[in-house]
């Protein structure tokens, strides 16, 4: 198509004025958008922290088990905001949002004005928590490694942090007596089976476990082993793999296991039809943040698994009817 | 000619009749004319600039937002808050600044790639620079935590991100040169199947990623300036200035390309070093902005076409032009994106297609069948 430079020229001014009232448009949607989005301080919590310190905090917490440490230890009504992974316990769904953890919005947390930030050490970007400092709000991140004795050194930390070291101490006992005798049940067991832990998110995304993953960590303390071994992390699954493997058990986060449709649908991925455990249907799901999470509720998922993988220990593995509602 | 095979009536037009033909009045009013076009994008850039200033997650009255700007400069003005201070000096600042900078590197290198490929629908991925730089933040992304880098990511990444878009630039130009020549043709073959290339590893380390990687990675592929700091600032506007400053300079020539290229040969044009010039502006600009923004898509796209349809195919504006109008997109872009949702962030690729596609669009339907490229 040939273009007529005169005629395009003509009316210049008529066509770009279009484009300018579309700008001033948007810098109105913007400057709309803008009132009401921060919090008035007015409202800050009640809660008293510590043993006579005089201003409550105002925490913005970042890390799924994080925040339900802070739950956990009675100073959940300090936090004025979360990110995307604080899913647990239900209150969480009223805070406001800061982004995911791995790419918080610096000026969203200065908006509502916390005097404590407290994350775990994936946390992100660096520069946002850097700007953080830099407004003068007090940045913690704990360690977010898996495993048991880390999970109670990070409850302390936290507690330590919010001033309320006597709580995180009573949380960890709590929790050491709630994990203790299924620790001591599986310390019993004669099999070790093996488990392979499938992670999806949707069709075409299934991963397994492998070494030095929470999930291998969690299948030890139950009592079993990995099906795979040989390499760190996650891998994408493949149907050899899985029929080399050969588990006893497949293991999934139930968000996961939904994802994919559920045990049908873990079925419909290759391989794992052709395995004993897919044909018996062992599949054991386990509430996402409870299984991997590594917070309060670890000795549940503990038990949990522990109970599938040894069914005759079930009895002595301790009994916890809320343990069972929470995990529903 | 060869490199009409490949695109449908690649353009034919003339950009500006020759001056020679031209009374000195019409001359003048052009040159006034391009002058005018470019202050005023100029000045709306800085107002742009002024309201990512002053918007934001938290509510700063414009007032305080001046008072704490001086005295960040050492004008003292009276008390400042370290949180009102923290917000706009060692927030918003730095992300303005280098949205300014990323917005005007993608709008001048689509500029520049329109007028190289002579095609609409050229922009920097074609010549591979944006998945070369997608490859390099995704390996550092999905290897860095394992294979124990001596720097700390903060620093790989963007590094990473910058070679991999000279590297990735620099193998589809050597292929597509052969006999010290470059067919046009041959360059964006060569473009799509290094591309076709860079996406297949891509997918490998998605592959390998874990989920939280793959989050990272999806946002990276979506664009932010949320990690803006002074040192990504000072970091990506050397090339930016750069590419700004010598683009003016390949204006005469890329208006003789529209021509075609052996007329342009034959006004005297250097093809050969004009591509390889362009390649490497577009590749030293795109590289420098997106290691540290991530991808962002349609800017590039969409701010030579606007220009282009407002105010006809000349060079002379439309090359700092789409950096300017480059510069304003992506700064409302980032304002929209932190404070439609605060306190959370929208990623800014979603919001420069979504807000730009639809006016792109309108703009497409109003102007009818009338122009072209």
């Amino acid at each position: 198509m040939t273009m007529r430079q005169t005629r395009r020229t003509a009316r210049p001014w008529r066509r770009s004025r279009s484009w300018l009232v579309l700008l001033f448009t948007l810098v109105g949607t913007a400057c709309n958008n803008e009132p009401g989005q921060t919090q008035p301080s007015a409202e800050a919590p009640a809660v008293a922290v510590g043993s006579g310190e005089p201003a409550p905090p105002r925490i913005v917490s970042a890390g799924g088990n994080v925040t339900e440490v802070l739950y956990a230890l009675g100073v959940g009504s300090a936090l004025v905001g979360a990110d995307t992974t604080s899913t647990y316990p239900l209150e969480t769904a009223a805070l406001p949002k800061v982004g995911y953890l791995r790419r918080l919005s610096a000026e969203g947390v200065v908006s509502l004005r916390p005097t404590l930030f407290l994350g775990t050490d994936d946390a992100e970007p660096h520069a946002a928590l850097d700007q953080l400092r830099g407004a003068g709000i007090r940045v913690e991140l704990v360690d977010d490694a898996p495993g048991l004795e880390a999970t109670y050194a990070r409850v302390l930390a936290i507690g330590s942090i919010v001033g309320r070291r006597d709580a995180a101490e009573a949380l960890v006992h709590d929790m050491r007596a709630a994990a203790a005798p299924v620790l001591a049940g599986v310390a019993t067991a004669a099999t070790r089976p093996s488990v392979l832990f499938i992670y999806a998110r949707g069709q075409g995304s299934a991963q397994v476990a492998g070494e030095k993953t929470a999930a291998q960590i969690m299948i030890e303390l139950a009592g079993g082993k990995n099906a795979v071994s040989g390499f760190e992390g996650f891998r994408p699954l493949t149907a050899e793999a899985v029929v080399q493997a050969e588990p006893d058990f497949y293991l999934m986060p139930a968000l996961g296991l939904q994802s994919l449709g559920n045990v049908e649908g873990l079925l419909a991925q290759p391989g794992i039809a052709q395995t004993a455990a897919g044909r018996a249907r062992r599949v054991i799901a386990i509430e996402d943040s409870t299984l991997l999470g590594f917070g309060p509720r670890v000795a549940l998922a503990l038990r949990e698994l522990a109970a599938r993988l040894h069914p005759e220990l079930a009895p002595s593995l301790g009994s916890a009817p809320a343990a069972a509602s929470e995990l529903r | 000619m060869m490199e009409a095979g490949w695109v449908e009536a690649p353009a034919v037009a003339e950009p500006e009749p020759e001056p020679a033909q031209l009374g000195p009045q019409v001359v003048l009013r052009r040159q006034r004319r391009v002058w005018l076009v470019l202050g005023g994008l100029f000045v709306a850039m800085l107002l742009c600039a002024a309201l990512g200033l002053g918007l934001g997650a938290m509510r700063i009255p414009l007032v305080r937002v001046l008072e704490v700007l001086l005295h960040g400069i050492g004008v003292q003005v009276g008390p400042i808050g370290l949180e009102e201070q923290g917000v706009v000096l060692s927030i918003r600042l730095p992300r303005v600044l280098l949205g300014l900078s990323v917005g005007a590197a993608l709008g001048v290198s689509g500029a520049l790639m329109q007028g190289l490929f002579r095609n609409p629908l050229a922009d920097p991925t074609l010549i591979g620079v944006s998945s070369g730089a997608a490859l390099g933040a995704k390996t550092v992304i999905v290897l860095g935590a394992s294979g124990g880098w001596a720097l700390s990511r903060d620093v790989a990444l963007p590094a990473c991100a910058f070679l991999g878009a000279l590297v990735v630039t620099w193998l589809v130009w050597g292929l597509a040169r052969r006999d010290g020549r470059t067919e046009v043709p041959t360059l964006l073959l060569a473009g799509i199947a290094i591309n076709a290339l860079a996406m297949s590893l891509q997918g490998v380390l998605a592959l390998l990623a874990s989920d939280a990687q793959l989050r990272t990675l999806t946002f990276w592929t979506l664009g932010s300036l949320g990690g803006a700091t002074y040192d990504a600032v000072w970091l990506s506007l050397p090339g930016v200035l750069l590419v700004l400053l010598g683009a003016p300079f390949l204006a005469g020539s890329l208006n003789a390309l529209l021509l075609g290229e052996g007329d342009a040969r034959c006004l005297g044009v250097d093809v050969e070093r004009l591509k390889r010039v362009t390649v490497l502006l577009t590749a030293l600009a795109v590289g420098s902005a997106v290691a540290f923004s991530g991808n962002v898509g349609f800017v590039g796209l969409l701010a030579p076409h606007l220009l282009r349809m407002a105010f006809g195919p000349d060079h002379r504006l439309l090359l700092i032009g789409s950096a300017l109008l480059g510069a304003i997109v992506l700064t409302l872009a980032d304002l929209a994106s932190r404070t439609l949702l605060a306190p959370q962030e929208i990623p800014l690729g979603i919001l420069t297609a979504a807000l730009g596609a639809p006016f792109f669009l309108w703009l497409l339907r109003r102007r009818g069948r009338r122009g072209g490229f």
